[in-house]
Order: structure tokens, then sequence, then C-alpha cells
């Protein structure tokens, strides 16, 4: 009995292509555009020069170092940081004002920068400077108390750098945000299990499918169907998942560290959640499909974003203003356990995340149960 | 007794769709269920089966009491709905080894049963083909093979001819024959009395979520009063003919449109020589004649005071 | 008109699957406009991020100062020095980032070996950039005192260094120049990735039951005349999309009120306009293309997302790879975010600040124009074909 409701369940899955489309190729496909927007992120390849300009007058003849320092930083080359153009006050207002440069310098009384904007093309330019002016105060610091150091190594000293940092992870890995993302992929699609949960309730229900009336009339426990092919569902859908963890491992190259089992685990648990959340919005609203299936398009979309898919920074946003949403966001749990698998050494928050899924998927199964063990309907 | 029900009722809010509505099907008979659409035939059958709450009364089947669990009671009954219930995604011979497996366990008795229900409906050719592929007369008897497959002791069909081609329709009936032949019992929804007539054993007709007669074929036509229809077509008629007729003592009932007059007459062998006796001694020409012995929709007619088909 | 009419009902009857991508769409914009107000990377009005100042070494004047000089810039939190700890305010974001001194490193700074801090950070966050920038200078110039100042006393280094970083360069934010970026640029970019997908999938579901050979057959076969029923199809598509189109407009009033009635909102209206005439034709492409409604639902999914993502919605356009935005380019999603981005940071209206948006805008316009010829050639060769 088992394996034959199995084993039939299972191709019916299968061979479900809308819906092997929904949860295979279209976390596939999304993987890629991730692939595609994010791999940039970290490389900084994106820099482009910053066009600003100069006045070009008395005063900034009087202050050949700066000429110097700048003319290092924009000598044409690939560590090239800006495009300097040498101009009068006027036309280089004009130029600010038509947006042909982010900002211009000059000296009055001291280094000054105007910019119209505050983003972070001017922060940059900010940067720079204050970083010369701030030097310049040392130098003359220096020269005043130890006026021998300047045949020293000062000039030397105040053009190097040191690096002083060293970056720790946290955990186990380097951070990087782009996997960050890649997670909450793999929540997306494991929450995308809801689509066959929803199958399968609907497939069980006779006042939903004509499939279901059969089933409540024939000798089997429907309880019993309902597992079996809830757990033919799982099956797929753990299949998918793994299919594509090694899609992103394989063909996108992305790290997942060192962790591989409990990051199946998560999956494991994580479709489970998937699984069960759809059979228990399918068990709740018994309207048309199309409405079940936008309900749960949408409920992935709007949780996957809230828990970064679209934007990192959410995250953070979230656990400072509405610490509570991120616990009962199965998506934020799933990517959330991953998240701290590879950031934090311990696995305590690992297992905490884990156990709320394991909880919301109980919660899920029971609700769903309650609905399900009603053998009898009101109307069909 | 295969089935026993008793005063059952069931409402939907306001609106009462079976109103302790009564059958029996013995061991053997194809039993109709006949009634307009909307009387209450489908809502008895899903109740019959336990689908459906009901509010009151009794349900028994092979004698014992029926519920959701009744398992060993399910197990022989077989059901074809009036909508298709197959997947999608599985072929002819999957569905009906799929549903038949919720039945039968063991394999090889499995798949002589299958092989033998796609023999019986003819879909002998088109084992491999998915439901998609399927026209609507051959998915009708896919939908007939996935129930019929554990060989049932009471098969129970809810109008499973609606939107049928000719062909296909009589390719089902004649199943149902032989079914009950083989020796199940049948309980058939229709509201097409033509078919229920040509098949049944005895007949419910229900209207309103009541019973409001049973019996053989003859018994309900017996019941009632009038035993022939006789169509007469008269050119020159006059209301005297009309008030003539209905002094007559066989006669039931007459009215007169579009140049033909229609008379109800009771039970008997001389109806129609009255008639024209009548009509010759009064010089009244008259073309056609048409004698009908009543229908099932005569009867419905006479109980209800409307038309079986709308 | 009377298929103008049917085309709504239809509508109507799927208006609980297109109103799910509208509402998820009108949650995200609300949210994220909420969010960046302005900009992200404010540096002139920066807030003070939240850090943990872990000292393992010996206390000295370097440790002080660099404490006393992170505490100006950044709150420093009172935070037990234990590991777990440590990484639980990490986690829930209680602290953005950790700075921690390990032992003996005063000594070797002052002996010039290498010496370093170690840092712990959010992944990736800007406020982690500054940090790293504050630390790094407090350093270096403590490192440059030492090296050309021998013997300089704790007190002495700290309170120069103090003196040095204390110094700015004057910023002044051009008053009659001044730009804030557009609060309504996020919400504006966010309602190209809903647009597309209720546009794809609204075209699609109407002209798929339009196309359904049985009926396209009885409409060929009734009195109708052939044009007159394209006429109120093309009437009831492009009804629906400026209805989405006005559904935007409104919500973006309401919420940013006078804002949106500038030049520069009302170049955002006509940019969205532009972009809602060439999703259209593209909808209305997949419509003749895709084949059942299941795949009308991936179709307007993998359309709306794929554009989005590559054509710099979610992500800035800044911020994705060279060969990403050539690929993006032939979206007309790229060109609809590059004019709000544009526009976004103007400050004068003149013909040679508007000529890039307007460009686009005509790029996106012939988007339109292209799509619908091909859209054209498609059903003519079906014709053919069946």
């Amino acid at each position: 009995m088992f394996s034959h409701i199995f084993l039939y369940k299972l191709k019916s899955i299968v061979r479900d292509r809308n819906l092997m489309f929904w949860t295979l190729m279209f976390p596939i496909l999304l993987s890629v555009l991730f692939w595609m927007a994010f791999s940039n992120l970290t490389k900084g390849e994106a820099f482009r020069d910053i066009k600003i300009a100069v006045i070009n007058d008395a005063a900034y003849k009087e202050n050949a170092n700066f000429d110097k320092a700048l003319s290092y930083v924009s000598a044409d080359n690939k560590d090239r940081l800006f495009n300097v153009t040498y101009t009068t006050m006027d036309s280089a207002k004009k130029l600010l004002k038509d947006g042909q440069i982010e900002g211009y310098i000059y000296f009055n009384n001291g280094l000054n920068l105007t910019v119209k904007n505050s983003g972070i093309n001017e922060s940059i330019i900010k940067e720079f400077l204050d970083y010369y002016v701030q030097t310049s105060s040392t130098a003359s610091t220096i020269i005043t108390e130890n006026p021998s150091a300047i045949y020293g190594s000062l000039a030397k000293d105040l053009t190097q750098k040191v690096q002083y940092l060293k970056e720790v992870p946290a955990g186990n890995a380097n951070p990087d945000t782009v996997v960050a993302y890649f997670y909450t992929l793999i929540a997306m699609t494991c929450l995308y299990g809801s689509f066959w949960g929803q199958k399968e309730v609907s497939d069980i229900q006779a006042n939903q499918s004509y499939v279901g009336a059969r089933v409540n009339v024939a000798p089997t426990h429907k309880l019993k169907v309902f597992s079996i092919s809830m757990l033919a569902a799982i099956t797929v859908q753990l299949i998918e998942i793994f299919a594509l963890l090694l899609f992103l491992i394989f063909v996108l190259k992305i790290n997942f560290g060192s962790q591989i089992g409990y990051i199946v685990l998560t999956c494991f648990v994580g479709t489970l959640t998937g699984v069960t959340f759809g059979a228990l919005i399918s068990a709740i609203v018994t309207k048309k499909e199309g409405i079940k299936i936008a309900i749960i398009i949408g409920g992935s979309m709007i949780m996957s974003f809230l828990s970064g898919m679209m934007y990192a920074g959410i995250k953070t946003i979230i656990s400072r203003n509405l610490p509570a949403l991120s616990y009962i966001n199965p998506a934020n749990l799933i990517a959330d356990s991953f998240y701290s698998l590879y950031y934090y050494s311990g696995h305590e928050h690992y297992f905490i995340n884990t156990l709320l899924l394991c909880a919301f998927t109980l919660l899920f199964s029971f609700l769903t149960y309650i609905i399900l063990r009603r053998q009898k309907y009101a109307s069909i | 007794m295969v089935i026993k029900v008793e005063n059952l009722v069931k409402r939907y809010g306001d609106l009462i769709a079976l109103d302790h509505f009564n059958v029996e099907v013995q061991e053997g008979e194809i039993l109709g269920l006949l009634g307009p659409n909307g009387s209450g035939k489908t809502t008895a059958i899903n109740c019959i089966l336990s689908l459906l709450k009901y509010d009151k009364g009794s349900i028994e089947i092979f004698g014992r009491p029926m519920s959701p669990s009744a398992y060993d009671i399910k197990r022989n009954i077989g059901i074809i709905m009036q909508n298709v219930a197959v997947f999608e995604e599985l072929t002819v011979y999957e569905n009906i080894d799929y549903f038949c497996g919720l039945y039968v366990t063991d394999k090889s008795h499995r798949k002589m049963l299958v092989d033998e229900a796609i023999d019986f409906v003819g879909l002998n050719d088109f084992r491999k083909f998915y439901p998609k592929k399927l026209s609507g007369g051959l998915l009708r008897r896919l939908n007939i093979a996935c129930g019929i497959a554990h060989k049932p002791k009471l098969i129970i069909l809810d109008e499973p001819t609606v939107a049928v081609d000719p062909q296909s329709r009589n390719n089902i009936l004649e199943g149902i024959l032989k079914l009950n032949k083989d020796g199940s019992t049948v309980v058939y929804t229709s509201h097409y009395m033509e078919e229920v007539e040509h098949i049944c054993s005895r007949i419910v007709i229900m209207d309103k979520g009541k019973t409001i007669a049973s019996g053989t074929n003859d018994e309900l036509k017996s019941m009632i009063k009038s035993g022939e229809k006789i169509t007469i077509e008269i050119f020159n008629f006059n209301a005297k003919i009309l008030s003539d007729l209905k002094n007559m003592k066989n006669i039931v009932s007459c009215e007169f449109a579009d140049n033909h007059l229609i008379v109800k007459s009771m039970r008997g062998e001389n109806n129609l020589m009255v008639l024209l006796e009548y009509l010759k001694s009064n010089n009244i020409a008259f073309g056609k004649i048409y004698s009908e012995p009543p229908t099932l929709n005569d009867v419905f007619l006479e109980i209800t005071g409307k038309e079986l088909r709308d | 008109m009377q298929v103008f009419k049917v085309f709504f009902r239809i509508i109507k009857k799927n208006l609980g699957e297109l109103s799910v991508y509208m509402i998820i769409f009108l949650v995200l914009a609300v949210l994220l406009s909420s969010i960046n107000t302005g900009s992200q990377y404010n540096e002139f009005a920066q807030t003070k991020s939240k850090i943990a100042f872990i000292n393992n070494d010996k206390t000295s004047a370097l440790t002080d100062g660099l404490r006393d000089y992170l505490n100006e810039n950044a709150i420093i939190a009172d935070i037990k020095n234990d590991e777990r700890t440590l990484q639980d305010a990490l986690f829930y974001r209680d602290i953005e980032y950790i700075v921690k001194v390990p032992s003996g490193f005063s000594d070797k700074f002052y002996n010039g070996e290498k010496a370093e801090i170690e840092i712990t950070k959010v992944p990736d966050s800007i406020s982690g950039v500054y940090m790293d920038n504050m630390v790094e200078k407090y350093l270096n110039t403590a490192r440059i005192y030492i090296n050309n100042m021998k013997n300089i006393s704790g007190e002495k280094l700290t309170q120069y260094i103090q003196k040095d970083l204390s110094k700015t360069a004057n910023v002044n934010l051009s008053a009659a120049d001044a730009v804030q970026t557009k609060k309504y640029l996020y919400y504006y970019n966010y309602a190209a990735y809903s647009l597309s997908a209720i546009l794809i999938l609204g075209v699609c579901i109407v002209m798929f039951v339009f196309n359904k050979l049985d009926i396209k057959r009885r409409n060929l076969c009734s009195p109708l005349k052939n044009s007159s029923i394209n006429m109120q199809l093309i009437l009831g598509n492009l009804t629906l999309s400026l209805g989405a189109w006005l559904i935007i407009v409104i919500t973006s009033i309401i919420i940013y009120r006078k804002d949106m009635f500038t030049i520069s909102g009302g170049l955002f209206i006509l940019n969205l306009l532009v972009f809602t005439i060439a999703m259209l034709s593209i909808s209305f492409l997949i419509s003749n293309i895709v084949k059942s409604r299941p795949a009308t639902s991936a179709a307007a999914n993998v359309v709306a997302l794929g554009s989005s993502f590559i054509g710099g919605v979610f992500v800035p356009q800044y911020l994705l790879g060279a060969k990403v935005l050539t690929i993006a380019s032939f979206t007309p999603t790229y060109w609809y975010v590059k004019s709000n981005n544009i526009i976004s940071s103007l400050a004068v209206y003149n013909a040679q600040t508007l000529k890039p948006v307007f460009t686009n805008m005509l790029i996106v316009f012939a988007f339109a124009v292209a799509v619908l010829a091909i859209t054209l050639v498609v059903m003519k060769q079906r014709k053919t074909v069946s």
C-alpha cells in the first residue's frame, strides 16, 4: 500500500510541469540572476573615477603639496580615483549645476569642497580632503616640535599607509554578503515546497477536487493516503533543493563553507516547513487554485524580501525595529540558520533557528490535521 | 437489503436539500434515482457515501451503519461521479491502477482487475494516454473504469452520461446492464427518463429532496390516472368540441393548441375508438393521429404539476 | 463594445492574482521608501553606530586614546568581553562592529613591529567601512608621530592625534544646487517590477482567452469586423495598462504628496508612462508566445524579476558589473531605471541636463515600437501556419 501510493504520487508530482517549474526551474533561473547581479558586489570592479573640478586660482597655486597629492590620485592609471578639471570658479559652478562634476575644490581659508549631493562619491572626495588636511596638520606639528624630522623618514611616513586591521570573522568563514543573498534564495525555494503541500491537500479534500472525493470513498484512511502523499511531496522537494544546492556550489561556485551536513539539515527542516505551510494554506483557503497559488507566490516573495532577498539591509532594519518579525518569518529563519552556521563558531543560533522551524512545521501540521481530520464535509 | 436510507435531512443554510428522504435498494437490482436538476439526487448520494454531513436520518449499507471509517463497507462500493475524477499527470492505466490500489493490495490480482476494467470500457488502445489527450466520451469511460476496477458489489453512478455523445452513452448503459448481470447492485441517478426507463428495474422519483413515487416502470405508470395520450390534428376547431370531450367519462384531460388536440384518457382498451366515433358523428375533419403510452414525465407531471425537464 | 466589456470581465475574474503583485509592490515600495529617506551613504549626516571596544592589552595612552577617539564618533556599548556575548550582539545587530586590541599590541606598535588590531563586523555594512577608516587613520597618525618624534609622551601623542583628526575640509552643500536624492526614486524604481508583472499577467490572461481557437473562430464568424475586435482589444489593453500606471502614480501622490507636484515628480510620472507602453508591448508579445495559462504566471515572474535584477531595480546600477549592464541594456527596464536615476540627481532642468533623460525615454519608446513589430510578425506567421 505504502509503495503503491508513494510511487504513483512521485510520478504525478514529477510530471506536473507547472509546479516543477516553480519549485525547480524558477529558483535556478533566479540564482543565475542573483549571480549576475551580485557577483560584482564584492569585487568593487564597478568603481569608476569621480569627476571633480579644482579652482586653479592663486590660492590654489600656493598649495603645491595638495596639487602633488591630487595629481597622484588622478594620474591616468587603473587606480585612478579622480578625473580632475582645472578651471575657474564660475565655470566650476556651472559644471556642478549641470551635473558634469560631482564637486569642486578651492582654497579659501583652508581647503573647501562644494557639492550638491551627499552620496558615496561625495564621501570619497571628502575623505580624501580630510586625509590631506589631517596629514598636513600632523606634518606641521612634527616639523614644529622636531624640525630635524624633515631630514628623516617623515616624508615617507606621511605618504605611506600601514595596514593595521585584521578582519576576524565571527565564526568560520570570511564574511561575504553575496552568499547571504543565496541563503535567502534557498529559503525561498524551501517555501516554494508549499506548492506541493497545496496540491496534496486539494487532492485529498472532497470539497476541493474530484479526485479528493474518490479518495474519500475508498476503503483507505484518508490521512494515511495524505501522509504518504506528503512524504512523496517532501521527497521531490528535497531532491529539488539539493539539485539547486549542487547547481549553486558546482556551477555558480558559491562558497557555502564547510559545514555541509548542517546545511543539508536546514534544507531538510526548511522543506518540511515549506510543504506543511502550503498544506495549511490549502486546507484553510478552499477557494480555487489560482488564488492559492497567488497567496503562496506572494507570501513567499514578501517573506523572502523581509529576510533580505532583494535588499540585504532590510535584515538590520527589522532586527532593530521589529525583532519579533524575524522569528515568525520562516524564510528568515531558514536564511538565518545558514547565516549563523557560516558566521558563528558555535551552533547555538543555528539550533535556535532550526528548532523554531521545527516548531512551525509542527504547528502547521497540527492545524492542517485539525482541518483534514473532519471526514465529512458541510458542502461539496 | 443493500442500502437503507431513512428520514434523511440535509440543509444548506435555509435551503432544504433533502427532506426526510427514504430509499431502499435491494440486492441485484438497478435502482434509478430520477429527478430534475437540483432535486437532491447528488446530495443524497454524497450523504449515502458519508461525504456530506447530514442533519438527521440513518443510512445503512449491507445492513451496517455507514460512516467515513466503515472501510469494510467502502471496500465493496464503486463510485462513478458526475465529474471526471482522475489525475492529469497519470496515464489511463496508471490512473485505474492507482485507484484500484486503494482497494486491492495484492499486486498480481490488481493487475488482472485493471486489465479487465480497461477491456470492459474499451480503452485498450489508450492505455498509455494522458487524460488530456482523451475525448470527452473516452474520459467518461476512464472515469467509470476507475470506479469499478475493484469489482464492487454495489456500484453508484451519479449522472454518468451528462454531456456524453450518443455512442458513448449507449456503451455506458450497456456496460451498466452487464455489470448488473455479473452480480452487482446498481444505483443510477439521472435526469434522463429514457435512460432510467431503459435500464432500471426499479425507479425512485425525487423532487425537492423528497421521494414522490417509487416502483417499477409499470407500477409508476399505473399510479397515474392517464393511460394514454392521444394527439389529433384538427383544422376547424371550436370550443364545443373541448367541452363535449371533457364530459366524456374516459377522458382525464384535454386541451387544444396549434391545430392539435391533446387528449389524455384513462387506462382501458377503447379510448381511441370512442374518440374517433365522436369526431365522425360530429363531422369534424381531422389529419394525423398519434397515440402514446404514458412516460415517466407524465408521472412526474401529474404528481408535481411541472415538467421533469426544464 | 462587447469585446471591451468581456476584456474587463476576465480581468475582474482574475483580480485576486493580479492584486497580489500590486500588494507585494505596495508593501515593498512603502517599506523601502520609508527606509531610504535620502541616501544610504549619507556621510554628512552620519548616524553613530554602536560598537564594542575590547582591550586585551595593558592600558596604554595609545589604546586609551583610540578608545576616546572612537567614543566621540561612535557609541561604545557596554558589553561583556566574552566571545559568545559578542557574537550574540553582532548577530542581533545590537552592535555592528567589534574592535579587539590583542595583548602586546602597544609594545609591538611602539617598537615598529607588525601589530594588528582585530576587528569583526557585520559583513559589508556601510558603518563597517567608516569604522575601519577611523581606526586606520588613528593608528597611522600615531605611527607618524612615534616614528618622527622619539620619546613623545603618551599624553602628548593622544593630544596631537586628537587635534589632527578633528581637522576636516569644509564642505559646502551648494544650497542653490542642493539635490537630495528624490525620496520617490526607490518607489518608482520598484514600480518597474510590479508593473511588469501585472501587465504581463493581465494582458496574457485576457489574450489567452481571446486567442483560444474556438473563441477566435466564433469571433471571426460574428458580424463584428475583425478590425473592430482588434481595436477593442487594443483599447482594453491600453486601459488596463493606464489603470495600473494610474494606481502607481496616485499611490505615490498619496505617499509623497506635494513632492510629486514638482518638475522631477512630473518627469518620473512621464518616464513611468513611457515604460508602461514598452511593457505593454512586451506583454503583448509574450501573450502571443506563451501557450498555457500556468505558463503566463511563470513568464510574468521570470521576465519581471529578471529584468528588475539586472536592470538595476533591486541592486543599484553602479554596483552592477559592466557585462551585466550590457545585457541589461537590452531591456527597457535598464533605460527606465537609468532615467530615474538621472532625474533624481538633477538640480536644474534645461535642454542640456534633460537631454539624456529624453534620449533614454526615446530608447524605451523604441523598444515598444520594435517589440510591437516583432509581435505582428509572430502573429502573422502563426496565422499562416495554423
